[in-house]
């Protein structure tokens, strides 16, 4: 396979976000989707970026992306290797999309097009943006597909999306986000619309292409249960800010923000007394168009206190553990969340 | 499983007993075939997606159902429900064949199992308001006042946590866990003795889900309802189950309480759920242990159907379809091969 892909800073963090802002600008007033986010990724490094619908996760990855709506803007800084994505235009934009930064949706469907076959898909983006021929770029495909772990490969190419089933389509989006290569790989759910036993081969086809292609990815879940198992660290966002990031085993064995604790209490897992009264969050993430002077979880927190309403929180940090909250769960008290067993396993 | 009374060993009641004593709701051999459509290419060859099972839910008890889709397990929700006629065997509400009754007696007991679907969104009328939703299916049961159809939705949605204010809005201004409440108090107003709940919190975040299982969990409890609930998730069905049923390609492989099913399986099949399912524990990555997605239904692989993804598979498991034999008390599985050993019969 051609690599043209430069080996941005290999080592260093491939994918550098700082102090992003994303408006969304409605007919009557202004989505503050996403403020003052800042994260790093480096190669071969998988964070997860975990939250409640409308937290701001998804237009988190729509921006890494460059694939925010018409009526979004975008400040701060993303770069993707030495390239700062903010302040493109749409079609500088689309040369990046699917040579620097892979992109993998929920819905495989949404991403291919019924109407074309499966080896032109995938090799699309050799063609358009590295001027690979048709030949060369069918035969790049086949290899993506085998390596995603599609049977028979050679057969596929000539095949329509809906031909295969929901997790092959998955693998299909997967090789064509790929197939150039990209420094960054952004995958918003990209296993929730698929059974348990898909995911787990999804992930792990993930797990494996991360170490072997070295990207750096981003990704985007609701799940705890998949970010537990698959990334290097968390990244854990609310009201469209970050409220706690750092290592996936700090997240969930010492998480600091009480977002964080309450999520991490609501979580089912095999471990928790069956039909005990589960923990829950009251209320709903807050209205971003008004966004409140304080922390914008101290509504719906249990440890507000008056000081939490009047500014909003500074980050404190312990190592690469970050938190945003003015009065943290105490490592040293019970943990949220109990030691793990491994009597189901 | 070889015959209805003996479907679940713990519960099943002597053919003679008086009809209180009886399962509220019991299957018998229970198939369910489609005709393969001309589109998919497989025209008259008849798709099984229930294939001769038994089941048996007590009075207020719950009752889990697990598998990939395609598995068959919505389609014998929608049996119970009658929302599909068997194509074979036989389904009795307590203690009497469904087949047999009249039309109205029929209808009444149409109003005694009520169903709570995945995306209350779509199966709640956009058109309407919230109390007129509630109020239908008391409308349709006729003979009640309207004064009196006006106190019971009130009483409904307070016991599901909508208030009176938000009676008057349409399903759009909710959150998808204010539409699931709304959806189980249309559920509730005929006062069921059954819920067959397809996948009611996979689409709903984590801190709402717990709000809606701890609904459930009480509302079980005041009221002595029975669940069917159908999920893909094992930690939601070990948690809110008293008993399991494993399916795969339209028949059950293994059953039994969740503790034991889940800590110490006998199907190769279940050990494979337990392995995809994404538990969140820190470094607990989900695991691949089948490969590929399940075979057609249309063309289900002689013999035991699992074989052809089974790590255990051997050439008798293509000649001979296991039987369900007992692993424990109320514990079947249908496995040759079986992760541990049987009770001797």
């Amino acid at each position: 396979m051609t690599d043209t892909t430069k080996q941005a800073n290999s080592g260093g963090p491939v994918l550098r976000v700082s102090g992003l802002d994303v408006d969304i600008k409605l007919p009557h007033s202004v989505v503050h989707a996403v403020q003052g986010v800042s994260l790093e990724v480096s190669r071969g490094e998988t964070v997860g970026v975990v939250g409640e619908s409308g937290c701001g996760k998804s237009t988190l990855g729509l921006a890494l992306a460059g694939l925010l709506p018409p009526e979004a803007v975008a400040r701060g800084s993303i770069q993707v290797g030495d390239r700062e994505l903010v302040g493109l235009r749409e079609r500088q934009l689309r040369a990046i999309r699917g040579t620097e930064v892979g992109i993998v949706f929920q819905d495989p469907m949404t991403s291919l097009n019924p109407t074309k076959r499966i080896g032109a898909q995938v090799g699309e983006a050799l063609r358009l943006q590295r001027g690979v021929g048709k030949a060369a770029a069918l035969e790049a495909a086949a290899d993506m597909l085998d390596r995603v772990g599609l049977p028979r490969p050679r057969e596929q190419l000539s095949r329509f999306p809906h031909e295969l089933s929901g997790g092959m389509r998955q693998r299909v989006v997967i090789a064509a986000a790929l197939i150039c290569e990209p420094v960054v790989l952004v995958a918003d759910e990209p296993t929730t619309a698929l059974d348990v036993t898909t995911q787990a081969q999804i992930l792990e086809l993930f797990d494996r292409l991360s170490d072997e292609l070295g990207m750096a990815t981003l990704l985007v879940t609701h799940d705890m249960g998949v970010v537990a198992g698959h990334a290097d660290r968390v990244f854990v966002m609310y009201a469209g800010r970050e409220a706690e990031s750092g290592e996936t085993r700090a997240i969930f064995d010492e998480p600091r923000h009480r977002y964080t604790g309450a999520l991490l209490g609501s979580v089912l897992r095999m471990e928790t007394p069956r039909r005990s009264r589960l923990g829950t969050i009251p209320g709903r993430p807050p209205d971003l168009t008004a966004p409140a002077a304080g922390c914008p979880f101290a509504p719906r927190c249990e440890a507000a206190a008056d000081d939490c309403g009047t500014a909003l929180p500074e980050a404190s940090a312990d190592g690469g553990h970050r938190w945003s909250c003015l009065h943290p769960i105490d490592s040293e008290q019970p943990k949220l969340v109990a030691e793990a067993q491994d009597e189901f396993r | 499983m070889s015959s209805g009374d003996t479907a679940m060993d713990a519960t099943a009641a002597p053919p003679a007993a008086d009809a209180a004593d009886r399962p509220l709701i019991e299957l018998v051999n229970v198939s369910k075939h489609y005709r393969g459509s001309g589109l998919t290419g497989q025209a008259g060859a008849p798709v099984l997606a229930v294939a001769g099972v038994d089941l048996a839910v007590p009075p207020g008890a719950s009752v889990g159902i697990v598998g990939e889709s395609g598995c068959g397990k919505s389609t014998l929700g929608r049996v119970v429900v009658g929302l599909e006629k068997p194509t074979g065997g036989a389904v009795l509400l307590r203690g009497k064949r469904v087949a047999d009754m009249g039309h109205g007696e029929r209808r009444a007991s149409r109003r005694e199992i009520q169903m709570m679907f995945q995306d209350p969104y779509a199966a709640l009328n956009p058109r309407m308001t919230l109390d007129r939703i509630i109020e239908e299916p008391l409308r349709a049961r006729g003979g009640i006042s309207r004064t009196d159809r006006r106190d019971r939705v009130r009483r409904l949605a307070d016991e599901v946590g909508i208030s009176a204010a938000q009676l008057g809005r349409y399903p759009r201004e909710l959150s998808g866990g204010q539409r699931q409440r709304v959806g189980l108090a249309r559920a509730l107003a005929t006062n069921p003795a059954l819920i067959v709940a397809d996948e009611p919190v996979s689409a709903l975040d984590v801190s709402v889900r717990s709000q809606i299982l701890n609904l459930m969990a009480s509302l079980q409890a005041e009221h002595n309802i029975g669940y069917l609930m159908i999920s893909h998730d094992l930690t939601v069905i070990h948690y809110f189950t008293d008993h399991v049923v494993v399916m795969y390609l339209g028949k059950f492989v293994e059953s039994g309480p969740p503790e034991e099913l889940f800590r110490s399986p006998a199907h190769h099949y279940t050990q494979a759920l337990i392995d995809a399912a994404p538990d969140p524990v820190p470094g607990r990555a989900t695991a691949v242990t089948i490969r590929g997605e399940l075979p057609s239904a249309a063309a289900p692989p002689s013999g035991c159907r699992f074989r052809t993804r089974c790590p255990a598979a051997q050439d008798r498991c293509a000649e001979e379809e296991p039987v369900l034999r007992a692993f424990g008390p109320a514990h079947q599985a249908a496995c040759h091969f079986p992760l541990k050993e049987a009770v001797p019969a």
